[in-house]
């Protein structure tokens, strides 16, 4: 098993090369000022921020590792020269707190990268066995190069601030699944900013667990026409665990696509939560998007939160957008019981039903 | 077979069926017509166990013994079958996979060894060919996306792979186009014989044409109001319900 980033990161840093250090002191300015979220804050509206409060201590180390089987993926760490020209400005002007902490707690970097026309498959395993740590990975796809990624995060007793920035080239295509697994006392902030090209595609499927703490704030940018985006996520919770998507995405010219269905499945007194927004810039006209969120609410104690937002400001826009939380339905067991199943089986399908449909889409690794 | 005797059902407060007597034998098909809001579905829900319905009188027995005493599942594994008005979608639930499930609680309900998919497989592949339905149906959830005749046709399938001996088709013929109508039929025709029986719920002759019932009744207010023999949904086509019901 490889642990290239960290390898090549201590390497850097051994040659003094090691360009973290100003970004890290300029954002722990940053979140000195920002504070700690509170559900005062718009984005952070149905979190319970009561966790980060608990800075949980330094139990192991923690990597980024390539797992072995990768193919056409160039893999590394980014390189310092890129750090200073991409982050350092973001670094000062982004609000997000999660993208702070990442900079400010920053550990390690990755730059998955490829190249022009070349196929691949990669697996990342971001491990934060404890301790708090900010992590940022830049995935680079070039024109034509057609990749899928698995991104796994592995959590214990830990704060993990994971800051992805996906650049998608013209005609390119990226497949990602990511899973996040984790202890009760897990928390994860991660961060992703999304840009696809011209008749570039990103198909994102992401499954989540929860935790003491788990916020995934994804932002999303069709920047060219023919540029698309199929995402769908899943949070099965229980517990006491929370997990919340927050995501945004802008469609900044005409003739794009977009699709989001995101589904939680809530058991015990768990939260779960959707805030997602479809910007449809002016003039982009003949966008064409929709998003979806669906809610399974298995006992009383549970709660889910859902805002599925559209702003609209081009014409002939195909827009739709949908939420719905309930119980599992009363018509679809009966259904099955009337053929003869016994009612916990008929329930048991229904509700697996409900996952599956997401759970279907993942081919490389199964949450 | 089947013997219902002053059956009373309400939905909540609201009665709906106000003293049925209905007794079928095995072979025997019988059609069930009558306005809107007679209690035709009514009827069929509550002989399948459906739990919105409340039973306030009246008995229905099953082969000897008490069927309301019994469950929708044992209902069902006991030879009962409901092709439903509104077949209900069930998204992420593998068609192939949840009539196997089917089969098998039947099968595990006569004492016989469940069957694994492979050996499932081949029979499903038979029904699904007799049935005239693409074998990518199988393949896809249950009912969900399907067209309201799919949806049909899929019941249709059931019923033939479930085999029970009472099929209560409720308006099975409804949303389904001439040719779709035509299938359906020879479906049911097919799966007629001696040891079945069938209700259907119609309120079209059209079905009755194609398959013939042996009686036909026809519903208002929650009870029988008249029964005949074919001839019956014939007059209904040419002068209605008032005029028979009159």
């Amino acid at each position: 098993m490889a642990t290239i980033a960290n390898e090549a990161n201590e390497a850097n840093r051994a040659r003094g090369v090691d360009s973290w250090d100003d970004l890290r002191r300029d954002a722990a300015a940053r979140a000195a000022t920002v504070g700690l979220p509170t559900r005062a804050s718009e984005a952070w509206r149905y979190v319970d921020c009561a966790p980060l409060a608990h800075e949980p201590a330094a139990e192991a180390a923690p990597a980024i590792t390539v797992l072995p089987g990768s193919t056409g993926w160039k893999s590394g760490p980014i390189e310092p020269a890129l750090v200073r020209e991409r982050w350092a400005k973001a670094v000062v002007d982004t609000t997000d707190i999660g993208q702070i902490w990442s900079w400010s707690q920053l550990r390690d970097t990755l730059h998955l990268h490829l190249p022009k026309g070349a196929q691949g498959h990669l697996h990342c395993r971001i491990e934060t066995p404890g301790g708090w740590h900010g992590y940022r990975i830049l995935i680079s796809v070039d024109r034509g190069a057609v990749g899928s990624l698995v991104l796994e995060h592995a959590l214990g007793a830990a704060r993990a601030c994971t800051g992805m920035d996906v650049d998608v080239a013209q005609g390119g295509s990226l497949t990602v699944e990511e899973i996040q697994s984790g202890a009760d006392a897990a928390q994860l902030l991660s961060s992703a900013a999304i840009s696809i090209d011209r008749d570039a595609q990103v198909t994102w499927t992401s499954a989540w667990r929860g935790g003491a703490l788990v916020r995934a704030h994804q932002d999303v940018r069709l920047t060219a026409s023919g540029a698309s985006i199929d995402f769908a996520g899943l949070a099965r919770v229980a517990g006491k665990r929370q997990a919340h998507q927050y995501l945004r995405v802008a469609h900044v010219v005409g003739d794009t696509r977009s699709r989001q269905l995101v589904k939680n499945v809530i058991d015990d007194t768990a939260r779960a939560s959707f805030d997602g927004l479809i910007h449809v810039a002016k003039g982009a006209d003949r966008s064409d998007a929709e998003q979806l969120n669906h809610n399974l609410l298995l006992a009383p104690g549970g709660r889910a939160d859902t805002r599925p937002q559209l702003d609209i400001h081009a014409d002939e826009v195909k827009a739709a957008h949908g939420a719905t939380v309930g119980r599992p339905e009363d018509e679809q067991i009966t259904y099955l019981r009337t053929r003869g199943l016994d009612s916990e089986t008929a329930r048991t399908l229904v509700q697996q039903g409900f996952s599956d449909e997401i759970l279907h889409r993942f081919r490389h690794v199964h949450p | 077979m089947l013997d219902i005797t002053n059956l009373h059902a309400r939905v909540g407060d609201t009665p709906i069926l106000n003293g049925i007597d209905l007794h079928i034998a095995a072979g025997e098909v019988h059609a069930i017509m009558g306005p809107n809001g007679s209690g035709k579905s009514t009827l069929a829900k509550v002989i399948a166990g459906h739990p919105t319905y409340t039973v306030t009188d009246g008995s229905i027995t099953w082969k000897g013994a008490d069927l309301l005493a019994l469950p929708p599942e044992e209902r069902a594994t006991g030879g009962i079958f409901l092709g439903f008005q509104y077949p209900v979608e069930v998204p992420g639930v593998n068609n192939a996979e949840f009539l196997r499930l089917a089969y098998n609680a039947r099968r595990k309900a006569r004492g016989e060894a469940e069957l694994k998919t492979a050996e499932f497989a081949p029979l499903l592949a038979t029904r699904i060919r007799q049935a005239k339905m693409d074998a990518v149906f199988a393949e896809r959830d249950l009912n969900a996306g399907f067209s309201g005749g799919q949806k049909k046709r899929n019941e249709i399938l059931q019923m033939t792979v479930l085999e029970p001996e009472l099929a209560l088709l409720d308006e099975t013929d409804s949303g389904l186009d001439i040719d779709a109508l035509k299938i359906v039929a020879d479906g049911i025709n097919a799966f007629r014989n001696a040891n079945r029986a069938i209700i259907l719920i119609t309120h079209y002759q059209r079905l009755l044409d194609l398959v013939q019932p042996d009686r036909v009744h026809v519903l208002a207010k929650g009870r029988i109001a008249t029964s005949g023999d074919r001839t019956l949904a014939e007059r209904i086509e040419a002068d209605g319900f008032e005029a028979v019901l009159a």
